[in-house]
């Protein structure tokens, strides 16, 4: 909702843990497929789009995101400023502090989420399934395709040529027979790298690597994995799955897979995405703020870009969840289910802002963050059945969201804001 | 760091084969003769296109144009400042 786990990303990886449970006649070592995935990450992505677009940026140590002399948070650092310290999602004033002579330039998403879109273009051109995890991101499934290039480190350099041609950036790929062992082999040689693992490959040179450096586990993951001996990749793939089991529950054989390199993780299209789990949006202020009124307008506003993107994408949820961090830094999150479900911008407003009051009643602490999120997702019924008792019965703001939406698909967002939330959306 | 405007410009462009490239624009009473195009991307508002351009004059400066199609305007940015 509003972070991944490291439970939702194994179980990403097997859609239904209970089905990955090992079959009385699996062998360790066994594959059902002869997959091979090729990972794509591009290199420094933001920082080469604007050294690219900018020649006096040329050779500068980088910092993309907010600004230093307010609470602007690192989006991406280049590999110049990275060896002070500096990486994504550290506070800008700490990346000024470690490197005072980087240049900072503030985020511009339109061009980047642009130029990812064409990225994809190109990913087509080499593989009919992609599945894109970030903007910066993506697997492609080349299982049978390395041949047409020669060979799978051809395809690889194929892809990176084809990139750095047409849009000028540089980006590391990794080649395995798993999305999670693709996405290690990218990361082992960067920037500009090209790895492709075989099993002998795996064996050699990923088992030694500390077990946090696979894909989802995290420092609270990492601890329980050290208090149970298990510190490299290795230990975690030659350890008993059944112990694993017992320790994590069914994701703890998931993990013994993902480890050895034996998941089925199979590249998704675009077509074959599971439904969104939720969709979120939450805004740190300019300042810490006490004012009820700010605080009200931007829940409204962040219900309203929700409710927004819900509809856009045909979909209504059925809990809604608030997200407050106080200026200690100090962060709850509430939910209320409902038996309905719903993507009406007012209702969502309603219920979040009722679940903000009880959370400040009685409390004088200034606020940093306000996150809106709403999950229990099914896609949107054409005819939607009303209860006697149920809340959109004879709501007053409802008919208004079609309008809203027509106008805003005609002109753009930003041509119609209620009133009330202007104060929030800064 | 870049300085934000929002200063309607005119502009000199090239529209041939479905690509618009800014030639010379005039901005407070200066023409600058656009020497390079480093980036050019676009994003839809609602059903009209907006044109952005990241270009160097013939001063080395850099700027940030915009095209909007809906009201075929021209805008400048930002403007890069050390």
């Amino acid at each position: 909702m509003f972070g991944n786990s490291w439970k939702d990303r194994v179980e990403g990886f097997i859609d239904k843990p209970d089905e990955c449970l090992p079959p009385a006649s699996a062998k360790p070592g066994e594959r059902k497929s002869p997959q091979r995935v090729l990972h794509v990450d591009m290199d420094a992505f933001f920082a080469a789009l604007e050294e690219n677009k900018n020649p006096h940026l040329r050779g500068k140590p980088i910092v993309v995101g907010g600004s230093p002399t307010g609470r602007g948070v690192v989006s991406t650092a280049s590999y110049a400023t990275r060896q002070f310290g500096i990486h994504s999602g550290m506070s800008a004033a700490e990346a000024l502090r470690l490197c005072p002579h980087a240049v900072f330039v503030g985020s511009e998403l339109q061009q980047y989420t642009y130029v990812s879109a064409e990225l994809i273009n190109i990913y087509h051109t080499f593989s009919p399934k992609v599945e894109t995890t970030s903007v910066d991101e993506a697997f492609l499934d080349i299982t049978g395709c390395g041949h047409l290039f020669g060979s799978e480190e051809g395809l690889g350099q194929a892809l990176k040529n084809t990139i750095h041609e047409k849009l000028g950036l540089t980006c590391s790929v990794g080649i395995a027979s798993t999305k999670v062992m693709a996405k290690l082999a990218s990361s082992v040689f960067k920037p500009d790298g090209l790895t492709v693992l075989d099993r002998q490959g795996i064996e050699q040179f990923v088992y030694p690597l500390p077990v946090d450096k696979l894909w989802g586990i995290g420092p609270a993951t990492l601890k329980v994995l050290e208090e149970m001996g298990i510190h490299t990749i290795e230990d975690l793939a030659t350890f008993p799955l059944e112990k694993l089991q017992q320790r994590f529950g069914k994701c703890g054989y998931a993990l013994g897979k993902i480890a050895r390199g034996e998941e089925d993780s199979a590249v998704l299209g675009a077509h074959e995405l599971p439904l969104d789990k939720s969709m979120s949006h939450e805004r740190t202020l300019s300042r810490d703020v006490a004012d009820p009124d700010i605080q009200k307008a931007t829940l409204h506003y962040l219900s309203d870009k929700v409710a927004r993107r819900m509809r856009r994408h045909k979909y209504e949820g059925r809990t809604i969840t608030l997200k407050l961090r106080w200026a200690d830094f100090t962060t709850i999150t509430r939910a209320i289910s409902f038996s309905h479900y719903t993507d009406d911008t007012m209702f969502i407003y309603k219920i979040v802002r009722g679940i903000w009051i009880s959370a400040v009643r009685g409390t004088h602490k200034k606020v940093r963050l306000l996150g809106v999120a709403v999950s229990h997702l099914r896609h949107t019924t054409t005819q939607p059945q009303l209860g006697l008792f149920d809340a959109r019965a004879g709501r007053k703001f409802k008919p208004t969201d079609p309008t809203v939406d027509q106008l805003r698909n005609k002109f753009g967002e930003s041509v119609i804001l209620r009133a009330y939330s202007h104060l929030g959306g800064e | 760091m870049y300085q934000d405007l929002n200063d309607p410009i005119e502009v000199i462009a090239v529209f041939a084969g479905h690509q618009l490239k800014p030639m010379r624009f005039k901005w407070r009473e200066r023409v600058h003769k656009i020497t390079r195009v480093t980036g050019s991307w676009k994003k839809l508002e609602g059903e009209y296109l907006v044109r952005y351009f990241a270009v160097v004059d013939d001063q080395t400066n850099v700027f940030q144009l915009m095209y909007n199609e809906r009201l075929t305007d021209w805008t400048i940015c930002k403007i890069w400042v050390e």
